[in-house]
């Protein structure tokens, strides 16, 4: 390597040392993890909303927080887009192309196609509340167009933040390549905590999604355990295969466990009575969303096995993961639901007097029963949990490895 | 999941489908064609007419309107509490704003929730006196709604949109996505890349062919939800040489105890209306019976002398939870069979069967209508002559007000009939809308007291309170001298009946009233305009 090149070398990597620090990542970067964020927000502040004053317009904080999070991320990207495509004469090319016209970044495709996804359930909504009612379910076909549009706004600031993970990585490889020859320290780079931050956000989503499953009552049901199988070992072992962390899906756990926290230890700080009826429990307070499950746990124990299994076939990886998640998975949450369907967890830090409105206030003394079943019954369900847990690890790993790959 | 692109296969029919569902628009309740509640009484110093006008779907915000007829309140206030949880279940009240340019009329738009039965509370506040009114109310899902072509062609060009874009997007992740910036994707990635477009187009088709199908499974589901008649079959057969109806109810809701357990209005467990629907355009006859209930499915009762023909049926069934359903039907009644009678001449034999005599509450007629204003003969002699306090515009409250004067001219004395001031019932002549009113209103004053007293009682918060005494209605109204909310409390000549119609059309109107003893009934045929300006 001639003086030159190598100097050509080094300034490349000090451009990229300074893109690697905080404060000089891709603004629409920011942005989508500030709408991914607001999304998250207004998603459980809805639900809550929903358990607490029960009606709403499209006026409601919890709304304008999900509208306001599919705008950001909707207008940056757009903006990043027609900039890129007509007002940008450098050929950075480091976006995609779409039709032949456009570029820009993967993510930011994601993103604006998820604020389309939501206009357009917008009118949609509207008509299927003049011709069924006002929210006869929250699980309709324009409320599946619209959480289909901020899970895509939630996957494009992840997949955001891979792409400049892997340009991040791609930049310190070639400045550590740089740095043989001249000598210096290998810089680090936030992109992976930006990847761990989306990732937690995306599992807090997912929880919310499946929370009908997760009651505290129905933890010792095996059917519990067949949900949480098919969804976390995907998204705990697509945490720790892309993110560029020794613990990765340590870290995404971690912001699913805080998120989860936050809200419920805060929204009950703020006043919150029913204005619908029929109310059958006195509400004063914002109710909030279950305890987080111990995810965390399982997590800990897919970041320390998975390095030991590098060398191995997918599929041997997949069964090793999904079967040690549902072990650790069961092993902390069985014994914990004890904990929280006694008196002990009714107290501000475990929340476990989280009664909606509607329901009657007879409701707790179910919210603090297992519901049972047989130990067949039980059995096979677990047997079902292991099959589901190693499908879902094998497919985390498929997902984890492009998003690891991934750099526009 | 998402809906866009099987909008491209389904809207069309979707579209006409629906269309011809909202244009089948007979909707059954307690009154026929409408949930629509008037109502007239004297909420502390303020007497107030309250209309409130459910749509056709659950959940919904209602609209009340209160029209304050006289004096300035400062407040007006209203509250739905539902059946069965009481004001204690009930959502705070809310605060009715004053309508701009209409002076003396307050609006507030209530979410509902439920289809159900609800005691409206009307608070109103002021210098004369504050006070409530309970308006019983009830919401049922009635309709559907198509879609227009403009929001057709919007959600299927945005649907179109979304489907091309998530393909392309696939396409660029998996050709572009992990080659490092500014290089070519590869041949091997271009290709991937067309295959993951076809695979992602195959999964997206089967996602929304899934969409569709779970669109027609709502919309299937919400019609289940959707109000129905209740199955019943009448017909007349002759009995002893008498003419006979039974009406047997048949609904499987009915016969399973789904429905709460009918309680007597005005004393009569059933209001019957049998109004003929063939003959002469302007000729028609009316009976209101009260079929004896002989059986836990089955009412009887006897045929008066009414022309044999077509006859339209609505029978009046009032619940214990408050909700007030009709039974509708269409009839034949034959000829009344004549035996001659020992001098020849024709005679009417009376039988000993099963079913009582008709009594003096029950009263037929045949009437010759003639129009809102005009004077009706009345069968014993003088005049009643029906006017309208407002504008008869579709969906505008007002009072129908019946003026009944003698042979030679005096103003007649009325007196309660079944315990009301009078009766009226509204048909409009397609019989797409049937409604029964009293000087309160549509209402059943009935309903409204059994809310109330539900209220006053117990203090369960769950539906399983049982109601634990039933009271007719007569013991709560007879002893009362009709001091009738907007009548004057000595022995009127005139009535008011509070009421708004609920659509455009061709009406009919009959009113009955008792004068020395005897029950007259006029018919006068409205035309009610749609709504203007």
């Amino acid at each position: 390597m001639d003086a030159a090149s190598l100097q050509m070398v080094t300034d490349h990597g000090q451009r990229a040392d300074a893109r690697a620090t905080a404060g000089t990542l891709p603004w629409q970067l920011a942005a989508v993890v500030f709408a991914a964020t607001s999304v998250i927000v207004g998603l459980i502040w809805d639900i809550s909303w929903h358990m607490t004053i029960g009606r709403d317009t499209f006026w409601t904080p919890a709304h304008l927080a999900i509208y306001t999070g599919g705008a950001v991320a909707g207008l940056a990207c757009g903006f990043e887009v027609l900039r890129r495509s007509f007002f940008s004469g450098a050929t950075s090319a480091d976006g995609v192309t779409v039709w032949r016209l456009f570029e820009g970044p993967l993510g930011g495709w994601l993103c604006i196609w998820g604020a389309v996804a939501m206009l357009t359930s917008a009118p949609f909504d509207d008509w299927w509340h003049a011709a069924y009612g006002l929210d006869v379910k929250i699980i309709s076909p324009p409320h599946a167009l619209l959480a289909l549009g901020f899970i895509t706004i939630l996957g494009g600031a992840l997949i955001m933040a891979v792409a400049e993970q892997g340009r991040e990585a791609d930049r310190r490889e070639a400045y550590r390549r740089a740095a043989s020859v001249v000598g210096g320290a290998e810089p680090a780079g936030i992109a992976p905590y930006i990847v761990a931050y989306a990732g937690g956000l995306v599992l807090a989503m997912l929880s919310v999604f499946t929370t009908e499953y997760h009651d505290r009552e129905a933890m010792h049901l095996g059917s519990f355990y067949v949900v949480s199988s098919l969804v976390f070992p995907f998204a705990l072992v697509a945490a720790a295969r892309s993110t560029r962390l020794r613990y990765g899906a340590t870290a995404t756990a971690i912001v699913y466990t805080l998120v989860m926290c936050v809200q419920l230890w805060l929204l009950p700080l703020f006043e919150g009575s029913p204005k619908l009826g029929p109310i059958r429990t006195a509400v004063t307070h914002m109710v909030s969303l279950d305890f987080p499950l111990l995810l965390l746990l399982p997590a800990i124990a897919i970041d320390l096995l998975m390095p030991r299994l590098r060398e191995r076939r997918a599929w041997l990886q997949a069964a090793a993961l999904g079967v040690l998640f549902l072990i650790v998975h069961v092993a902390t949450q069985w014994p914990f639901a004890n904990f929280l369907v006694s008196d002990a967890s009714r107290n501000w830090f475990f929340n476990t007097d989280n009664i909606p409105y509607q329901m009657p206030p007879d409701w707790l003394r179910a919210m603090r029963q297992f519901e049972i079943e047989s130990a067949s019954q039980t059995v096979r369900a677990l047997g079902v949990a292991v099959v589901l847990a190693v499908l879902s690890a094998r497919a985390g790993l498929g997902w984890g490895s492009w998003l690891r790959s991934v750099r526009r | 999941m998402t809906r866009p692109g099987d909008g491209l296969s389904r809207l069309g029919a979707r579209l006409t489908v629906l269309g011809g569902a909202l244009l089948a628009f007979v909707l059954l309740s307690g009154h026929i064609g409408t949930n629509q509640v008037v109502f007239e009484g004297q909420a502390g110093g303020y007497p107030v007419r309250v209309l409130i006008n459910p749509p056709g779907v659950v959940p919904a915000q209602v609209p009340i309107t209160v029209r304050v007829l006289s004096g300035t309140p400062s407040r007006v206030t209203v509250r739905a509490a539902q059946w069965n949880v009481g004001t204690k279940g009930a959502p705070p009240a809310e605060d009715a704003v004053m309508v701009p340019g209409d002076s003396g009329v307050w609006a507030h738009d209530l979410w509902i929730m439920t289809a159900s039965i609800y005691a409206v509370y009307v608070a109103v506040e002021g210098p004369a006196g504050s006070g409530t009114v309970v308006v019983p109310m009830q919401t049922s899902a009635t309709r559907t709604l198509g879609m227009e072509r403009g929001m057709g062609a919007v959600l299927i060009a945005l649907g179109t949109l979304l489907v091309a874009g998530m393909l392309t997007i696939i396409g660029a992740a998996v050709r572009e996505g992990p080659v490092a910036p500014g290089q070519s994707p590869p041949p091997a990635r271009v290709r991937g890349g067309r295959v993951a477009m076809a695979s992602a187009a195959a999964l997206l088709a089967l996602a929304l062919f899934g969409g569709s199908k779970w669109w027609d499974a709502e919309e299937r589901a919400y019609q289940r939800r959707m109000l129905k008649p209740i199955a019943m079959q009448a017909a007349v057969r002759l009995l002893d040489a008498e003419r006979m109806l039974t009406i047997a109810i048949t609904d499987s809701l009915w016969l399973t105890n789904r429905f709460a357990p009918i309680l007597p209005d005005h004393g009569k467990l059933m209001h019957l209306f049998l109004i003929r629907a063939d003959g002469a355009e302007t000729e028609s006859a009316l009976a209101h019976l009260h079929p004896l209930r002989v059986h836990a499915d089955t009412f009887v009762t006897r045929v008066p002398s009414i022309p044999a023909g077509r006859y339209l049926l609505f029978g009046d069934l009032l619940f214990q939870n408050g909700a007030q359903r009709t039974l509708v039907d269409t009839i034949d009644v034959p000829v009344a069979p004549v035996i001659p009678g020992e001098d020849g001449a024709a005679a009417v034999i009376v039988s000993s069967a099963v079913a009582p005599v008709l009594g003096p509450d029950d009263a037929w007629s045949a009437v010759t209508p003639v129009s809102l204003g005009a004077a009706y003969r009345l069968a014993s002699g003088g005049m009643m002559v029906l006017t309208a306090d407002a504008r008869v515009d579709a969906g505008r409250d007002l009072r129908l007000v019946a003026t009944v004067t003698n042979a030679n001219g005096s103003p007649s004395t009325l007196t309660p009939y079944m315990g009301m001031g009078g009766h009226a019932m509204v048909l409009r002549r397609d019989a797409g809308v049937f409604m029964h009113l009293h000087p309160m209103g549509t209402a059943s004053m009935t309903a409204q007291a059994q809310l109330m007293r539900r209220e006053r009682g117990d203090t369960a918060l769950l539906d399983s309170a049982p109601i634990a005494l039933v009271m007719g209605t007569t013991e709560l109204t007879a002893d009362v001298p009709h001091a009738m909310p907007g009548m004057p409390s000595t022995a009127p000549s005139a009535l008011a009946f509070p009421f708004a119609f609920p659509t455009a059309g061709a009406y009919r109107v009959f009113v009955q009233v008792r004068r020395n003893g005897v029950v007259e009934t006029a018919a006068f045929d409205v035309s009610v305009e749609a709504r203007g300006r």
